[in-house]
């Protein structure tokens, strides 16, 4: 084992990149005068660090979630046991059947350098920081070894654009056009859309914009768009757990509409996947121990999260001491998933979470989003990543 | 090498990431009292058919107010409304918009809506978009001409079915 911890490299801002970063529609790139791109400084990993400890535990985690989803559609009682509706189950499961392909999805993990990565949560449905994981990212390295800013011959593990662009152009035979939808009035949502727009007419699609609220349904029940087109295929930057608890939900199985993610991605939304991984791979070492809580509460050294929840909203975190941390939120619903603790390192007074990126079920590369306390929040900062020569 | 050796965008940055505006667009010609139609449509009895057209539409899809002074609060010129809708105000059409995908053939007229000028003198059209300061053909987004007529997505279904559940705190993951 690399005895290596991860390193965090100071590395200097580039002058202009506040201005470049508005230029090529990183508008977020500060968060209510905070950073939220935080190029002060890099993490530093090793090679084998990267591959041994990132890529492949992120393919086998990936491999290991795609099993789960076989077992879930044949079993009522898992489905029953996710809570999602019932009259949307067989659509849910056809869409597994039928091999729906998915675009992408990013795995959290806990990594200190010198310990085998853990999972802590999948964001398999609507992932964000995309663009500035898959893009600025690169962009900064390919500038910071121009200024010398970093050592020269330094690498990053990141082949999500090229990877994404390869995934879209893989659907073009059967696809001509996509439609891309996010909520009205969330600028940075609106950011990843236009970023995934970017890469479809890349990869020859014709591309569609708009916002969920939008979305129409004709009177043959097709969802439309603003010029009330039909849609072939819609990517939804909104939670399926939300979409099918919306009054259009039951139109869905008729609508004859592709869509990305695609269903079968609502039943790894849900917690209670932590849950179902563990019980099926018991010491595995790239898991945590979990297991179901009926209430909001946690022993000495767990972590206490809602089944349905998202930027780290309501978690209880209670440390080996009795030490209780908790995030705010609006999740405050069971039912809730007990995870045991897996204590971020803390890097000069950072705590890093490695973002692992699925592309087309290949594993493509990461983000860093670090946070002055131990539960990543959406105040998160992103902070990239190198591999050292 | 673990990175991908060349990227590039071709659209962020200039795409506007407003979601409402990624709309598409329309020709269409405009003309008002000062700029005539015959500026834009060369047959004078396509003229006379959009000033009636517009004139009948006027008061199904002016914005109406029940104060004359709450609606001169946004456009320069307000008046009553006839039978139509009694007892309201209207702001008074400040032009007729042509739309060009009304006509299947050169010899075809187009049809006639009315616009509305707001107090620092642009022009908007019934459903609220922007059209500027200036008559003239060009291009206007679609959504410029949505009308009270039935649309098809209306016709049987609707809008607005997805996103309840957001209730206003959503942001990514």
């Amino acid at each position: 084992m690399d005895a290596a911890a991860l390193r965090r490299l100071p590395c200097g801002e580039r002058p202009h990149w506040r201005a470049q970063a508005e230029a090529l529609g990183f508008g977020f790139h500060t968060i209510g005068g905070e950073r939220y791109w935080d190029e002060r400084a890099c993490y530093a990993f090793t090679l084998e660090q990267i591959e041994r400890d990132l890529e492949a535990p992120t393919g086998e985690l990936h491999q290991m979630a795609l099993d789960l989803v076989d077992e879930l559609v044949q079993s009522e009682a898992l489905l029953r046991r996710l809570g999602l509706p019932e009259p949307l189950w067989d659509w849910i499961a056809e869409s597994w059947r039928a091999r729906w392909p998915s675009l992408y999805g990013r795995m959290d993990l806990c990594y200190d350098g010198r310990s085998p990565a853990r999972l802590l949560e999948l964001n398999y449905d609507t992932p964000t920081a995309l663009y500035e994981a898959g893009y600025y990212q690169w962009r900064w390295l390919e500038e910071a070894l121009a200024d010398g800013r970093i050592p020269a011959g330094c690498d990053q593990y990141n082949r999500i654009q090229e990877s994404l662009i390869e995934t879209l152009a893989s659907w073009r035979p059967q696809l001509s056009r996509l439609h891309l939808a996010a909520l009205r009035d969330a600028p940075e949502d609106a950011g990843t859309i236009a970023y995934l727009a970017d890469c479809a007419t890349q990869a020859g699609l014709r591309t569609r914009m708009l916002a969920i609220e939008d979305l129409g349904l004709s009177a043959r029940g097709e969802l439309t768009d603003l010029d009330d087109q039909a849609i072939d295929c819609l990517f939804k930057l909104y939670p399926w757990e939300w979409m099918l608890a919306d009054p259009y939900a039951r139109a869905l199985p008729g609508s004859g509409a592709r869509l990305v993610e695609p269903p079968w991605k609502a039943l790894l939304s849900h917690k209670g996947i932590l849950v179902l991984l563990w019980e099926r791979h018991p010491g595995h070492p790239n898991l945590l121990p979990a297991r179901w809580s009926e209430r909001w509460e946690a022993p000495p050294g767990w972590v206490c999260k809602p089944a349905w929840s998202r930027e780290g909203a309501n978690v209880l975190l209670v440390s080996e001491g009795g030490e209780r941390l908790h995030s705010e939120g609006p999740y405050a619903q069971g039912p809730f998933v007990q995870q045991r603790c897996a204590r971020l390192p803390c890097i000069d007074g950072e705590y890093p979470v490695v973002g692992s990126w699925v592309v087309g079920d290949q594993a493509v590369g990461v983000g860093l989003r670090a946070d002055s306390g131990p539960i990543t929040r959406d105040s998160s900062r992103f902070v990239p990543h190198v591999i050292l020569p | 090498m673990k990175r991908s050796t060349e990227l590039h965008l071709l659209l962020l940055g200039s795409l506007p990431l407003v979601l409402a505006s990624c709309e598409s667009s329309k020709p269409v010609a405009i003309y008002t009292p000062e700029y005539n139609c015959e500026m834009v449509e060369s047959d004078r009895r396509c003229c006379s058919d959009a000033d009636a057209q517009a004139a009948s539409e006027h008061p199904l899809v002016a914005p109406k107010y029940a104060l004359k002074s709450e609606c001169e609060l946004e456009f320069a010129q307000c008046g009553a409304l006839g039978q139509a809708a009694p007892g309201y105000f209207a702001p008074v059409p400040a032009g007729v918009l042509l739309d060009d995908s009304t006509r299947a053939s050169s010899t075809q007229c187009r049809r006639g809506h009315p616009i509305y000028r707001v107090r620092d003198g642009k022009m908007y059209s019934a459903s609220g978009v922007d059209l500027g300061h200036a008559p003239g053909a060009r291009e206007v987004p679609a959504s410029a001409l949505d009308t009270p007529e039935p649309r098809k997505t209306y016709a049987g279904g609707g809008r607005g079915g997805f996103g309840v559940s957001a209730r206003g705190f959503w942001s990514g993951g």
